[in-house]
């Protein structure tokens, strides 16, 4: 059983999400947004975050360039609804330790499949 | 033209003598006296005077001055001729400015020799004074050239000056409409980019909690309930299809699509592309093949082209009734890889061949709505190739087939990432 994050302003995404992990045993807690997700990220110490990358208030990359200056190591996964390019990807994994990302409207079967194989 | 010379003497004898020595030569002007003598001087505009001292009313030291005093006959050479020889004469001949003198009685030879070397003094005075003359025309005409030259450059200069107003005044303009433009295309990415999420965000709870249910997690389904979940998640689907393929389009029209250009090899993209499509082909049975020649790397966007060959496939499969075919094919051309998808379905009328590569055509309504599809494919997939400088165009015979054809050349010449691609057109 591992701890997920899950991020999102969605409150029907958040649900959604928490039920599919809920479903794959693993303990859950939410953010609606990157300020929230900031300040509790280090008292709850997640195994993995799930973290959308359209929010109101803080730009996604705001939100990475914090938790990179907190040094903490976080494993990510974005959900969003771009597309990255080669550079982008590569970019987000070696700077930022952004492990996966999957786009919405998102399969469930691929979405566990994805969170299996970061954890 | 002979040279004039004024003979001034209040003697006819001696005026007829020295006259006839010199007339076959020159041109001989008389005076008996001074005052005829100055007027003649301004009137005849001899080359050389020959002037008798000792004359009535005015003597000859007098007229010499009057000479020497006038601007227009200074320069004129006076010989005076004088019956004596004193040295006071002499003098009193220089103080009114003489040239030379000659004693009377005349030696002729002496006067020919005389009269020559002054003249020859005249004619390079004359030559001086010309050429001083033209050199003032000149210098007058330069004078002219300059202020003429300084009066355009200071018109021009003002001209400039103008136009250098206008163009700062047009380029602030410009400075303006390119910000309001930079402006208007940011916005319109954001438009994009947001309405690209807001359209996405509401499908995903949709999608994933059908996909729960269908699964069994939440209970066992009833047939009914099963077939009801079925037919709503067909439809998230098929939404979801379109809300990709409009943002697509409206990207390639607002020259937002972002393309990402990599050396890529085109015959293991084609492989994938069509073993993605075999699960859909099966069922159908309708047989996928592929024949390719081995294809030098293209620098070409991977997912893009694999959207297009997906959805030439896709299309082909559409069209393509149980037993039938569908060729997929890619060769090497001189400058550029071709790629046909040729199916065995049932092919589609001239008339209709050109529209259906504008958006949301849907080749015939007699085929019925039986073929879905949101009518965007074709024309994405025409600015998708558009935009790697290839072309896209369609062979069909009514009730024998389509081939489908599009070219990728090996040299990719578009240096802009964004490229607006007008498929209304």
């Amino acid at each position: 059983m591992s701890k997920i994050m899950i991020v999102d302003d969605n409150r029907d995404i958040v649900e959604t999400l928490k039920t599919i992990m809920e479903m794959e045993n693993h303990q859950t807690e939410e953010a609606y947004n990157g300020e929230e997700f900031l300040g509790k990220v280090e008292s709850a110490r997640p195994d993995l975050v799930l973290l959308d990358v359209m929010m109101p208030g803080l730009k996604t990359k705001e939100i990475l360039a914090r938790l990179k200056e907190r040094k903490l190591d976080l494993k990510i996964i974005l959900v969003t609804v771009v597309r990255f390019s080669d550079q982008e990807k590569r970019i987000l994994m070696t700077d930022f330790n952004i492990r996966d990302y999957i786009t919405k409207p998102f399969d469930v079967p691929e979405l566990i499949t994805r969170v299996r194989a970061v954890l | 033209m002979k040279a004039k010379i004024l003979v001034v003497d209040d003697e006819p004898i001696n005026v007829r003598l020295i006259t006839e020595i010199l007339t076959a030569d020159y041109e001989i002007i008389e005076a008996s006296g001074g005052k005829e003598a100055i007027e003649k001087m301004i009137s005849e505009k001899p080359d050389i005077v020959l002037l008798d001292i000792m004359m009535p009313e005015i003597n000859g030291y007098e007229v010499c001055k009057k000479i020497k005093q006038n601007e227009l006959t200074r320069f004129t050479p006076v010989v005076m001729v004088t019956a004596l020889s004193e040295s006071e004469d002499k003098v009193l001949a220089i103080e009114a400015g003489a040239d030379d003198f000659l004693t009377k009685p005349i030696n002729f030879i002496e006067l020919i020799t005389r009269v020559k070397s002054l003249l020859r003094g005249k004619h390079f005075y004359d030559q001086l004074i010309e050429s001083r003359e033209r050199i003032a025309q000149q210098n007058e005409a330069l004078q002219k050239a300059r202020d003429e030259l300084e009066v355009r450059v200071r018109e021009r200069t003002a001209e400039l000056t103008k136009a250098n107003e206008a163009l700062e005044c047009s380029n602030e303009f410009s400075k303006t409409a390119n910000i309001k433009l930079k402006k208007a295309d940011e916005i319109k990415t954001q438009f994009l980019s947001v309405v690209s999420h807001e359209l996405r965000t509401p499908l995903t709870p949709i999608k994933a909690q059908l996909q729960m249910i269908l699964a069994g997690y939440f209970g066992e389904l009833t047939e009914k309930q099963k077939k009801s979940l079925d037919m709503i998640m067909r439809n998230t689907l098929r939404q979801d299809r379109l809300v990709g393929d409009i943002l697509d389009i409206s990207k390639l029209e607002a020259g937002e699509m972002k393309f990402m250009m990599t050396r890529s090899n085109l015959n293991e993209v084609i492989v994938n592309a069509v073993e993605t499509m075999i699960p859909l082909a099966n069922p159908k049975n309708v047989i996928l093949t592929l024949k390719q020649d081995i294809i030098p790397e293209i620098l070409l966007d991977k997912d893009r082209i694999t959207q297009v060959i997906v959805n030439l496939i896709n299309n082909a499969l559409k069209f393509t009734d149980s037993g039938g075919t569908i060729d997929v094919e890619l060769s090497g051309a001189k400058d550029c890889a071709i790629i046909k998808v040729k199916d065995t379905g049932i092919g589609i009328k001239k008339e209709d061949q050109e529209r259906l590569f504008r958006p949301f055509v849907q080749v015939d309504s007699s085929y019925g709505r039986k073929y879905e599809g949101s009518g965007l494919g074709l024309a994405i997939s025409k600015g998708i190739i558009t935009f790697h400088g290839g072309k896209i165009w369609i062979e069909s015979e009514e009730g024998k087939g389509s081939t489908f054809q599009f070219t990728i050349p090996y040299i990719y010449e578009n240096k802009d990432e964004k490229v607006k691609v007008n498929l209304f057109e």
